[in-house]
């Protein structure tokens, strides 16, 4: 059930409604409990409960869902009452091997089964192909990274262990962001949902308006440019270096828009609830460095791997290569987070060495403080950040999680790579190239976003009595209607 | 008061939306669709030029040759200038709909219109043919309640069973509101623009719209042929027979007949080879008198079930269609 649906709708319809008119907190956190689960199920089930057919073969995750809640209940209660360090550890282990167990089967086993058998047969000794067909539930890797931030931050005292297994369900499962983020905090979260929401918190017009945004950017701009970049994806070889720069220049865009615009919707629907969602984008296209990058992408994962991964490595304390091993390896995972392909642990790579250079760079330069002031400095600065993002991208698009990873995924990588940064590329017969005038679609969303970035649109809405918002806002439905796509394409962020 | 506040700026959000939904509707006008279009487009700029239409599915679409039904006419001293808007599929409500779009812009008085009898179509869920997927463009509020009616009305038990009538009717409502709200229309705009669209058959026929190129080509398959052998004998056993069908079906004639004699017309309804096992026949009492010119006696007509005159099980073949658009003018001509 995606957010673009009509069935969300209707199906949000009923879960606000009913929501709203509930008297007691405790119903209403039950009612969103049994929405959130129903949401969840219906990924994986459609009519067969009703029908007598087979049920899908999916259609015991959401049980794994309530499992790992109620197994991080326990551990939360057991970490909290303990006084003795070693079982506070014990128990925080128990919690981080079962979790991370679960993600790593259901998420890493084939592939670590597919690589070990590659690596045989490359040191020559025999082997016999493994292949394990695995279905991956959707959302896995958000709500154990989510479940897994309580324990741990049990652990660290920085909260007490939630006696309600209600409020805890509840926010391992709240269906806004429950099955592609953001990755929402213990402490930021389950304050929220000991009190009562009350209707005249919520800010109406600015969730409303933040839901139309993200529909716009998924539904018009990331369907709209999707065909283009598979097109290119799908034989990059068939095309010009020019068409491999437009391709990935709208990857870019298709990525953030899907993504963010997900994103948008989520936090929209949880202000509509009542509730403060972690705002996951920060205009990250506009990053002066691969750092600002990564403090403005993906910001509830960025902050994640650097709370509980890079600082549990060790973080900045120690020597300057360890220190950068630390980075290097946080962003190894970062990438291998998002799938079970070599080409994001690539893409991880990319990142950390640019984290590892960046840092170099600016203690070099860190005299150079009038020219690191200046537009001109920024402006550059922005365009190479932007410039090395999208060819990371390129590693990143280059994997399709549906199928087994080739050699061929690789050349074709490597291909799109070189093309993007203008090495020579081999000359084909029957060259293809993408359409251009695409270019004057980038540089009108480019301009749109910059201007939100400069806040142009971010008050003028607000004013004004609300009958004239709804009347604005109906118009612009209508004509946000005409750019809804005839088939629904998921959230890329839902095969992570 | 606070909920009477909300609920005003609910409604006048919907309120807001449908206007300019409707405005947005009304600006952008028809979608292209295939077939459909081309000849809309075309009556649209010369339909004053014609003052006689066939209107109908491909068994109007490939069996009625304009150019040789005029030839004969005038031979007849009854001259007409004729053209053919049978689009393939194309049943009832549709084909009100179409004939609306088609006369919208009409400034000369018609002559008459020839309409093949159909039932009222209705399609379910579960179909996924190019005409289940044209609903959205003719599916508006008149045709949207027609389809409710039919849906209280019929009996189609093997409709009903696939996904039964609510279903149905929530597959229709979707469709409306898509239509209403011009879902994606916008998309198709900018493919439109941006895309290569490929020529349809009709629009590359251009001027030739009056049909050089008519009927089906191929011969008939042999297992076309026993398909048809088999209706043949059902229809032996029991010979065609015209109902009333249900009262959306007799509303559906009398709309297209008001519309027809609104622009000074005569609504003429025929039934085209090969028979069917039933047929559509307009009820006097709720459509006024209606002449019919029915081809469902096959053996008043044995030239449209042999062999050599067909391309499959329901349709002639252009030496067929020769004979048909014959039998027709003869048929038409006939009458006062």
């Amino acid at each position: 059930m995606l957010f673009v649906e009509p069935r969300f709708f209707l199906f949000f319809l009923i879960a606000f409604g009913v929501y709203w008119t509930l008297p007691g907190n405790t119903a209403r956190k039950t009612w969103i409990l049994a929405c959130s689960y129903f949401f969840y199920a219906a990924f994986f089930m459609g009519t067969e409960v009703f029908t007598g057919n087979p049920l899908p073969a999916g259609w015991w995750f959401p049980f794994m869902l309530l499992a790992s809640t109620g197994m991080d209940y326990i551990v939360g209660l057991k970490v909290q009452d303990n006084e003795k360090d070693r079982v506070r550890k014990a128990w925080l282990m128990v919690s981080l091997i079962i979790n991370i167990g679960v993600l790593g089967y259901f998420k890493y086993m084939g592939f670590f089964l597919e690589s070990a058998v590659d690596f045989t047969r490359w040191v020559g000794l025999p082997s016999s192909p493994q292949t394990l067909k695995i279905i991956l539930p959707v959302g896995i890797s958000f709500y154990t990274f989510q479940s897994m931030s309580y324990t741990i931050e049990v652990y660290r005292r920085h909260r007490v262990a939630e006696r309600n297994l209600l409020n805890l369900a509840t926010f391992i499962s709240f269906f806004p962001q429950l099955v592609a983020g953001p990755i929402v905090r213990a402490t930021e979260f389950l304050p929220q949902l000991q009190t009562k929401r009350t209707w005249a918190q919520v800010d109406v017009r600015g969730a409303l308006v933040l839901f139309l945004v993200g529909f716009v950017k998924k539904s018009c701009v990331s369907d709209s440019v999707a065909p283009f970049v598979d097109e290119y994806f799908g034989a990059p070889h068939l095309y010009t270096a020019l068409s491999a720069v437009i391709a990935v220049l709208l990857y870019a865009v298709q990525i953030y828009c899907d993504f963010s615009g997900y994103t948008d919707m989520a936090i929209a629907v949880a202000r509509l609830m009542g509730y403060e969602l972690t705002k996951n984008f920060d205009f990250p296209y506009f990053a002066a460095s691969p750092t600002d990058f990564w403090r403005r992408w993906h910001i509830s994962l960025s902050t994640w791997l650097r709370d509980y991964l890079y600082i549990s490595l060790g973080g900045n304390r120690g020597a300057k290569l360890f220190v950068y091993r630390n980075l290097m390896l946080t962003m190894m995972i970062g990438g291998l987070w998002h799938g079970a392909r070599w080409t994001f642990v690539i893409w991880g790579t990319l990142h950390g060495l640019a984290l590892v250079a960046h840092r170099e760079w600016d203690r070099l330069t860190q005299s150079w403080k009038t020219i690191r002031g200046s537009l001109a400095w920024r402006v550059v600065a922005t365009l190479a950040t932007f410039y090395f993002v999208c060819g990371c991208w390129i590693f990143f698009r280059a994997a399709d999680l549906t199928k087994p990873m080739t050699g061929a995924d690789f050349e074709r990588a490597f291909y799109t790579f070189r093309a993007f940064v203008g090495s020579d590329i081999p000359e084909v017969k029957n060259v293809q190239s993408l359409d251009y005038r695409v270019l004057y679609l980038f540089a009108g969303l480019v301009l749109i976003h910059w201007l939100n970035f400069r806040r142009v649109f971010s008050t003028w809405w607000r004013r004004g009595p609300d009958a004239l918002f709804a009347l604005g806002l109906g118009c612009i439905v209508a004509m946000v209607f005409l750019f809804f796509p005839a088939k629904y394409a998921p959230f890329i962020y839902f095969q992570f | 008061m606070r909920l009477l506040h909300s609920t005003a700026c609910v409604l006048l959000f919907l309120l807001s939306l449908l206007g300019s939904a409707v405005l947005i509707g009304h600006l952008l006008g028809l979608p292209e669709i295939d077939q459909v279009s081309d000849k809309i487009h075309w009556l649209e700029k010369y339909g004053d030029r014609y003052d006689t239409l066939f209107l109908g599915t491909s068994r109007t679409n490939g069996h009625i040759h304009p150019l040789l039904f005029d030839q004969l006419t005038a031979a007849a001293g009854r001259p007409t200038h004729s053209f053919n808007l049978g689009v393939n599929g194309m049943r009832p409500p549709e084909d009100t709909f179409v004939l609306e779009a088609a006369l919208a812009f009409r400034k000369t008085p018609l002559k008459a219109v020839i309409v093949e009898s159909n039932f009222f179509r209705l399609e379910s869920p579960t179909n996924k043919n190019a005409n289940a997927e044209r609903i959205g463009y003719w599916l508006d509020l008149e045709r949207f309640l027609a389809v409710i009616q039919c849906l209280q009305e019929t009996r189609d038990s093997a409709l009903a069973h696939r996904t039964g009538r609510v279903g149905i009717l929530f597959y229709y409502c979707r469709k409306f509101a898509a239509r209403e709200l011009n879902l994606g229309r916008g998309l198709n705009l900018v493919k439109a623009r941006f895309g290569n669209p490929v020529k349809s058959l009709d629009r590359q026929l251009g001027e030739n719209w009056r049909g050089e190129k008519i009927g089906i080509d191929p011969p008939i398959q042999e297992e076309q042929w026993q398909i048809l052998q088999e209706k043949l004998a059902d229809l032996a056993k029991k010979p065609s027979e015209a109902l009333y069908g249900l009262s959306a079906d007799q509303k559906e004639v009398y709309r297209k007949r008001r519309l027809i004699e609104s622009h000074g017309g005569r609504m003429i309804v025929f039934t085209p080879p090969p028979a069917t096992q039933n047929w559509l026949k307009p009820n006097p009492k709720m459509t006024g008198d209606i002449p019919i010119v029915s081809f469902s006696d096959v053996s008043k007509y044995p030239e449209f079930y042999k062999r050599e005159h067909l391309a499959d099980a329901g349709h002639l073949n252009q030496i067929g269609a020769d004979l048909f658009t014959r039998a027709l003018a003869e048929e038409y001509l006939k009458l006062p």
